[in-house]
């Protein structure tokens, strides 16, 4: 037989061996990994709403850039929503701005909050800096400031928050989908 | 187009590949001895990091998601980086004998150079769409060979500096490149303060 | 050489980060605290032993290694790939929180030149034994060596050493003592340059010293006698 061919064959089997070990590992812990990164998730929101009190429900999203949205009411069978919360990111100056924004259902903000960030010099502040006042309302951008000395920064934060500001409505009217 | 701007800078400089990131550290450790060498590796680097983030890219997301085995991307990756640079190599030596003079020796130590790997897995991670990753790349590949190239010409002079002896090679090395990595995270201000 | 002294090497004489400047990325990108050393030390320990007696078992079967010569490094590539991919699940469904801070360098492990130069250098030439033997001493030498670098800059960034999760030595009060704040360049990437470069500086004193002592031993034997 061909030298090359047999070389070939060998990888093959190689790689057709690993792969069904791998898929086998994936599948005892895909269920797992599925909980887990449900809890880390949950626990972002926790400091709002507990999942013990509400029943919060969670949108995921695979592309752009919001990561996930949760839905918070009162109960499972209840039809109003209480609350969405939005995690968001987006390109700021040194890497990814990460952002969870809850919004009540008179649609103003609750609060806000940098989940993570890599901003260094004069965005550095990010997390402490008032971009938009809480109680303002989350489908404008009028009273939003702009953080003096860090343009990508508060970009990214203004886009953020507009990416919000054009779908708040519609997601608390209950069509929250991607 | 704000947002690649804000993408380009962070890559080329804010997230360096080697001052921040810490990829690609045993070439930039090892073959940054001389200006030339610098050179082409970054080169090297650059041309194969494009190439296999766009192959990988391109895997991941026809392919592997398409069928649901994204458990095998680690193995995809690698396979496809290192059957990529065995290509490169056979087809420069063909068209180009003189790129691969300047670049050949380079190319088998990219294989195991984390960088690529690492390029082509962050721009999944990140969720960069096709565009993004080109810009990322890209960039990520430029400040790999800046750093390099400011790197080689600062060990060329230090061969001559009066360095105490447990310190001569590699830690004084170390030691210029945290000082490197200081000014690259200052200068990124100052960029920001221009625009 | 005996059993003992193969998994000495991997400590002391031919430790993978001081001596051969193998796998300096993820030592120089997880020590930014003791736990993430200690994470990546559990990790390559898994992969490093596993993939040795793999390779080893595979390259001592006379049939198996006929076969397998021609493309002995992609073969080492899945081989140490599934692992990884192995160690990266297990860490994702169990220890999410370290797995997070770890990222991208659970991955990286593939490239890590340690464990692919061992599996040719080591496991593809000796008995499965003495291969998990060079594993276990490798690995344990690289793991203390990013140990000892992160409890430097977690000390001297931070303050605390986090050994796991919540379990915490707070050490602030020297700090407090000599009215200072702990130093965050530390913990910055400037930080692991630098610690990186005296660590390696100290421990070349160490060894010129003692080579020095050992000649002049060696001296005064030849005059004496």
């Amino acid at each position: 037989m061909n030298n090359g061919l047999k070389s070939g064959l060998v990888l093959l089997m190689f790689g057709l061996i690993c792969g069904l070990l791998l898929a086998v590992v994936n599948g005892l812990t895909a269920d797992k990994i599925a909980a887990e990164e449900l809890r880390l998730k949950t626990q972002a929101i926790e400091e709002y709403y507990s999942p013990d009190e509400y029943f919060i429900d969670i949108e995921e999203f695979d592309y752009g850039k919001i990561d996930s949205i949760f839905i918070i009411k009162e109960s499972a069978d209840s039809e109003e929503i209480l609350a969405l919360a939005y995690s968001v990111s987006s390109q700021g100056y040194g890497g990814l701005i990460n952002v969870l924004v809850v919004v009540k259902n008179d649609l103003t903000i609750q609060d806000y909050k940098v989940i993570s960030h890599t901003e260094s010099g004069p965005g550095s502040g990010v997390t402490d800096y008032e971009f938009l006042s809480k109680d303002s309302p989350a489908n404008s951008l009028d009273d939003f400031d702009q953080m003096a000395g860090a343009t990508f920064t508060s970009n990214a934060m203004r886009d953020i928050f507009s990416i919000i500001a054009e779908r708040v409505e519609n997601d608390m009217g209950g069509e929250v989908d991607d | 187009m704000d947002n690649l701007i804000a993408l380009a800078f962070s890559a080329f400089i804010l997230q360096n590949i080697i001052l921040t990131q810490f990829l690609g550290i045993c070439p930039f450790i090892g073959v940054s001895t001389k200006r030339s060498s610098a050179l082409g590796m970054g080169l090297a680097v650059i041309f194969v990091m494009l190439i296999s983030s766009t192959v990988t890219w391109a895997l991941y997301t026809y392919v592997l998601e398409a069928f649901d085995i994204v458990y095998m991307r680690t193995i995809a990756f690698i396979l496809v980086i290192a059957a990529l640079v065995q290509m490169v190599e056979t087809f420069l030596k063909k068209v180009s004998p003189s790129l691969y003079k300047g670049l050949g020796i380079y190319l088998p130590l990219i294989t195991t150079n984390c960088a690529i790997l690492g390029v082509a897995v962050l721009n999944i991670t990140n969720g960069h769409n096709f565009v993004e990753m080109l810009v990322y790349t890209g960039f990520i590949g430029l400040g790999f060979l800046f750093v390099m190239y400011i790197f080689s010409m600062i060990r060329e002079k230090l061969d001559f500096a009066p360095v105490p002896k447990a310190f001569k090679g590699t830690p004084i090395a170390l030691i210029v490149a945290a000082i490197l990595a200081i000014i690259f995270s200052r200068f990124g201000g100052l960029i920001e303060w221009i625009l | 050489m005996t059993k003992k002294e193969n998994f000495l090497k991997g400590i002391f004489s031919e430790n993978p980060i001081f001596v051969a400047l193998l796998g300096l990325c993820p030592t120089l990108a997880v020590t930014t605290s003791l736990e993430n050393a200690i994470g990546m030390t559990i990790a390559v320990i898994f992969v490093l032993v596993l993939s040795n007696l793999i390779i080893s078992l595979i390259m001592h079967n006379k049939m198996l290694a006929d076969l397998v010569k021609p493309v002995r490094i992609p073969v080492y590539i899945v081989v140490i790939a599934t692992l990884v991919t192995v160690v990266e699940m297990i860490m994702h469904a169990y220890l999410i929180e370290l797995y997070n801070s770890l990222g991208i360098f659970i991955p990286l492990i593939v490239v890590n030149c340690i464990i692919l130069g061992r599996a040719e250098a080591f496991a593809s030439e000796n008995k499965p034994i003495d291969s998990v033997i060079d594993g276990i001493g490798m690995s344990l030498g690289f793991g203390l060596a990013i140990m000892l670098i992160s409890i430097f800059r977690e000390f001297l960034g931070a303050g605390v050493l986090t050994i796991w999760k919540s379990l915490q030595i707070d050490l602030r009060f020297i700090f407090d003592f000599l009215m200072i704040e702990p130093i965050d360049m530390f913990i910055k990437p400037a930080g692991a340059f630098i610690s990186l470069g005296f660590i390696l500086a100290i421990i070349i004193a160490i060894t010129n010293r003692s080579k020095a002592r050992m000649a002049e031993k060696e001296k005064e034997v030849k005059s004496n006698g």
